[in-house]
């Protein structure tokens, strides 16, 4: 199994590992169980899996949001574990992380200016000369109009929301992006546009994404390989038309057997695909 | 065949401070027959919720109802609280999305069933002790008997939504309303839900209306589809007939929107301009 992309990668995560420790005689909690992956210039690796799988605590975990217990996480060569705190966060520009809730995910009582020019109040020496005109520029890489730019986010529907989103992470110019199931809390209609924009962004900007999600039709399109998580482990990981049409692990069968299709047939719980 | 609910001209606005009612449901009819399911489909605002809710009398002040709904033979629309209680239950059962939070978390799980099996249908304590397990055991939780004294916490959510499940069919009603009851869930779950919803609909020929935002999910589980789009109806039909060929530009721009009806990203964005209109207009103009 190639595990690796040909190019030299972004990302290359080996052996990692995070155990939360149980308090008051509670058992430990084993959330990620040692995965090894990597990720190239312009490719999407979705990470699929179910609620407790792991998946969202192994997005955390690869940038640095949460400490692993063990392993490493090279970005293009340098092990982040290894970092002090500010030179992690010289390297966290160039990867940002788009979150599953756009309610939750931005700050109510900020303008979007403010919350896309944010991340420069961070890191200043990226500061633009205008601003306010390159939050502009933003917007409309995103698809949001100029004058969105003096809103609230309550003024803004969930698609707009997770538009800002998008724009306040490439305000940095990252090269990666960890998507944490980026459109599952959106209408299916509006997921399609912004599904369609995260992937244009993705062939400008050469963007690598690790995309995590539990929709395997989603994944279908838009990921170049696929890792399937169970119980903090990859059960199995590869190009996503392989892993689908030719599952290997008995897990994986039985979650394409179990997910939704809006082809023809009959449901028979579980028989088809 | 007559149907076991004739809606018609439903209707639900809510009042607002400002004036002008918001008109969230703008008269649609529909009927559902005995062993069929109906989904109703659409996206957020659609009106399909409260289409749902206004059956089951749970549209309350600043919201009015006005039309017909007949369920055996008499209007649900407009009766008071006392008197739906005695439809509810036996006659319409229902589980909503977070139904499994519904349960009351200091009463172990069997005694809730217990309960509802004594006082609607007046079943001793023994036999409604074992007409629990069998429930439980029904919908899939293994060894319902020991299982029977466990609280709600002691449960997963899709464990805690199959009691929730349990509970609705446990008076044996006429007609099921499902409102997105595996939305929260697993897909592993779901499809072990969804399966269960029909097994006991084949037994007991209930008419069901399963509402939902999943147009995977309403192929799954229904025979025919009712599409709202801004509280009408925009199609309706078999959901062979619906999925296959969609009449109605919104329906089709919601089917070439979902995932798994196409082939590569680049298809998602054909042929919703309905769609599309609609998140400028609802919220770019408020600006």
């Amino acid at each position: 199994m190639s595990t690796a992309s040909d190019r030299d990668p972004v990302l290359e995560v080996v052996g990692l590992r995070k155990v939360f420790s149980g308090r008051g005689g509670a058992r430990d909690t084993v959330a990620v169980a040692g995965v090894d992956f990597a990720v190239g210039a312009g490719e999407c690796l979705a990470v699929v899996g179910e609620s407790g799988s792991g998946k969202s605590t192994l997005a955390r975990t690869v940038l640095r949001l949460i400490d692993p217990t063990s392993g490493s996480i090279r970005f293009r060569g340098t092990d982040l574990t290894t970092l002090t705190a500010s030179q992690l966060r010289r390297q966290r520009r160039h990867m940002q992380m788009i979150f599953q809730d756009p309610y939750a995910s931005l700050h109510p009582r900020q303008t979007v200016y403010r919350i896309v020019s944010e991340p420069w109040r961070v890191h200043r020496d990226l500061m633009p000369d205008d601003p306010r005109r390159r939050v502009e520029e933003l917007l409309d890489q995103v698809g949001m109009p100029a004058r969105a730019i003096d809103t609230h986010p309550a003024q803004l529907s969930g698609g707009q929301r997770q538009r800002v989103s998008i724009a306040r992470a490439l305000s940095l110019q990252p090269d990666l992006l960890v998507l944490d199931e980026p459109v599952s809390a959106l209408d299916v209609s509006i997921q399609a546009q912004v599904i369609t924009l995260l992937m244009e962004l993705r062939e400008q900007l050469g963007l690598a994404y690790v995309f995590i999600s539990h929709d395997l039709a989603l994944v279908r399109l838009v990921a170049d390989r696929v890792a399937v998580m169970y119980r903090g482990e990859f059960v199995e990981q590869g190009p996503v038309a392989e892993i689908f049409d030719h599952p290997t692990a008995d897990y994986t069968r039985s979650l394409l057997a179990a997910s939704p299709a809006i082809a023809e047939g009959e449901f028979e719980g579980g028989a088809r695909r | 065949m007559t149907a076991l609910l004739d809606v018609r001209d439903l209707r639900v606005e809510f009042l607002t401070d400002s004036g002008a009612p918001v008109q969230a449901v703008r008269g649609i009819d529909f009927s559902v027959e005995a062993g069929r399911t109906l989904a109703i489909l659409g996206e957020s605002g659609s009106g399909k919720s409260v289409t749902s809710k206004a059956l089951m009398g749970l549209i309350d002040f600043p919201g009015m109802v006005h039309g017909e709904a007949i369920f055996d033979g008499r209007n649900l629309i407009g009766r008071s609280e006392r008197d739906l209680r005695h439809v509810r239950g036996s006659g319409i059962g229902m589980v909503f999305q977070d139904s499994l939070d519904s349960l009351n978390p200091v009463y172990p799980v069997g005694a809730q069933i217990v309960e509802a099996l004594r006082v609607r249908m007046g079943l001793a304590a023994s036999a409604a002790r074992r007409r629990a397990v069998e429930l439980m055991t029904e919908v899939g939780i293994t060894d319902a008997s020991s299982r029977f004294s466990s609280y709600p916490h002691q449960f997963s959510g899709g464990m805690r939504q199959r009691i929730c499940i349990a509970l609705a069919v446990a008076l044996q009603p006429k007609l099921l309303i499902a409102d997105e009851p595996t939305t929260a869930l697993d897909v592993t779950v779901q499809a072990g839900i969804l399966r269960l919803l029909k097994r006991l609909q084949g037994e007991t020929d209930m008419g069901m209306i399963f509402v939902t935002h999943d147009l995977a999910v309403a192929r799954m589980i229904a025979s025919d589809v009712l599409v709202m789009f801004e509280g009408v109806v925009v199609e309706r039909g078999t959901i062979d007939e619906v999925f296959r060929a969609p009449q109605h530009a919104y329906t089709r721009g919601l089917l070439s929107s979902h995932p798994g009806s196409v082939s590569s990203w680049r298809e998602l964005r054909s042929g919703h301009e309905a769609v599309l209109e609609r998140e400028e207009v609802v919220d770019v103009d408020s600006i």
